[in-house]
């Protein structure tokens, strides 16, 4: 079970959480500065000790651009991950919710992702992997700054804890921007769905602590989880309001995208996260009741560009290829 | 000051270095700096290592200082990078860049955090250490209570597991 193939808590408001520990080895240069021999060095250094523990290797040098950019819509690496072309590996345990970057800009970038909220379990399987870590390398670390990092904005825990949130009624309601600002003041950031630089599509936000130096990871994490309750708790009375207005316009948005879903000959990926948004809300509210939220998370990474070719027999050589394909895949699983 | 190479001069060119608390100097004449700018003269006369690939660093813009003494900036001794390189991309190079530049990055990394002391997880062997030095923490405040509280009974049973701690610690040092 992957986090993408099931729900899990809160799952009206949240999709996944994820927890990230960046980490460097004490004796070598961080990523900019890595040559390719010790590139290279780190990676058969580092994989065995994953592989003893049930995860898979996948040198990105060697894989497809397609097979790549598959891994980054499952949030398993970063963009800059896909694009590098110096010697760098995933280390893959997909049951557990394991993906760690092996040279990215630090040399282990490794993270949790769980379905839904969960917080605390995220960060106790990412701790006992730093245990096992820490039990076989020379991490570095200085007691001042804590774990020492490529960029300083990562010193101190080195840990990114988000969470991926689905808000519709608060953006249709138009208070994304002053709940942005309003966490910034306190260490929280919030992002569009693919993180640092992107566009929050079908109302869909990640939201992260950004601050890692002089606070311990679990305050870190009660802060964020705190305040994934309020903003679940303002979005859940904004659905309540929106619909105790019988509001016809939004029940036709719903019953569209629906429509869209279940009978269109081609639909784009952009079309598609949209229509996601709708009849997720729809079900949610209980407008939709033939879909459930399962199979829809399903579909959301199935069909995104690059996952969705690499799964067909006979990949999709256009656009226009890729787009019918998605809307046969999207029917015959709904 | 007499240039360290001609021994005739006056020098009014000074290097000085600090990596990892190891402190270097060197003092010429415009001159002598001059000429080993120049490439005619690159070994012998600076004592420390790794100093021969920094001429053009060292040097770069010397003309034209005349006789005001400069200052240049550090090298990490382990990845090579200087904090222009830092203030260019906003990257360290290594986690010894940490410690060589760990003046010049305090304000960044205030600015980005709002402290710079670490809470939270380490490795486990500094884990016993930081333990102790919570649990010091806590004990320092509990004596000041008794003390202000007038409780000497309970004051001196803390400062003896104070001192015991600090001796725990002494002898790990060791």
């Amino acid at each position: 079970m992957t986090w993408y193939n099931d729900t899990g808590k809160e799952s009206s408001t949240v999709l996944s959480t994820r927890i990230r520990f960046a980490r460097n080895l004490a004796d070598y240069p961080f990523g900019s500065r890595l040559s390719a021999e010790k590139a290279n060095e780190i990676i058969e250094k580092l994989a065995p000790t994953f592989e003893n523990i049930g995860f898979k290797k996948i040198d990105f040098t060697k894989i497809s651009k397609l097979e790549a950019l598959s891994y980054l819509e499952k949030h398993y690496v970063s963009r800059e991950f896909t694009e590098k072309k110096t010697p760098h590996a995933l280390m893959l345990n997909e049951p557990c919710g394991y993906a760690v970057m092996l040279c990215e800009e630090d040399h282990i970038r490794m993270q949790c992702i769980l379905p839904g909220l969960a917080l605390d379990e995220a960060y106790a399987s990412i701790c006992k992997l730093d245990d096992t870590l820490d039990s076989s390398f020379e991490i570095a670390y200085n007691e001042e700054l804590g774990y020492l990092t490529h960029c300083p904005t990562n010193l101190g825990t080195g840990m990114r804890a988000s969470v991926m949130m689905f808000l519709p009624a608060l953006t249709m309601g138009g208070q994304i921007n002053g709940l942005s600002n309003q966490l910034s003041k306190i260490g929280l950031t919030m992002r569009g769905f693919y993180g640092e630089g992107s566009s929050a599509q079908g109302a869909i936000y990640q939201i992260s602590n950004q601050i890692t130096l002089g606070i311990t990871e679990e305050d870190s994490i009660k802060k964020l989880q705190d305040i994934v309750k309020q903003i679940t708790e303002q979005e859940t009375e904004l659905r309540k309001l929106i619909t105790s207005e019988k509001n016809p316009e939004l029940i036709d948005r719903i019953s569209r995208a629906e429509g869209i879903l279940r009978h269109a000959f081609m639909i784009s990926s952009s079309e598609f996260i949209s229509a996601f948004s709708d009849v997720r809300l729809g079900i949610d509210l209980g407008i939709i009741r033939s879909i459930d939220l399962k199979t829809l998370g399903e579909l959301f990474i199935e069909v995104m560009p690059a996952t969705l070719s690499l799964s067909a027999e006979n990949p999709p050589k256009t656009q226009k290829e890729r787009d019918i394909l998605r809307a046969e895949r999207i029917k015959s699983r709904l | 000051m007499l240039c360290e190479r001609c021994k005739k001069n006056t020098a009014t060119v000074f290097y000085e270095e600090n990596i990892n608390g190891q402190k270097h100097s060197c003092s010429l004449c415009s001159e002598c700096a001059a000429e080993i700018n120049s490439g005619d003269n690159t070994v012998g006369i600076f004592p420390f290592s790794g100093f021969g690939g920094l001429h053009d660093q060292i040097f770069a813009g010397l003309f034209g200082f005349n006789d005001a003494p400069i200052k240049k900036s550090k090298t990490c001794s382990f990845c090579s990078a200087t904090f222009s390189d830092f203030q260019k991309n906003g990257k360290t190079g290594c986690p010894k860049c940490y410690e060589t530049f760990s003046d010049e990055l305090r304000s960044t990394i205030r600015s980005i955090h709002g402290n710079v002391k670490h809470v939270g997880r380490s490795p486990a062997k500094f884990r016993k250490n930081r333990e102790k030095e919570d649990k010091l923490k806590v004990l320092r405040k509990q004596l000041k209570e008794a003390v202000s509280d007038e409780n000497f009974e309970l004051a001196a049973s803390l400062r003896d597991q104070i001192k015991a701690i600090e001796n725990e610690k002494k002898e790990g040092q060791v």
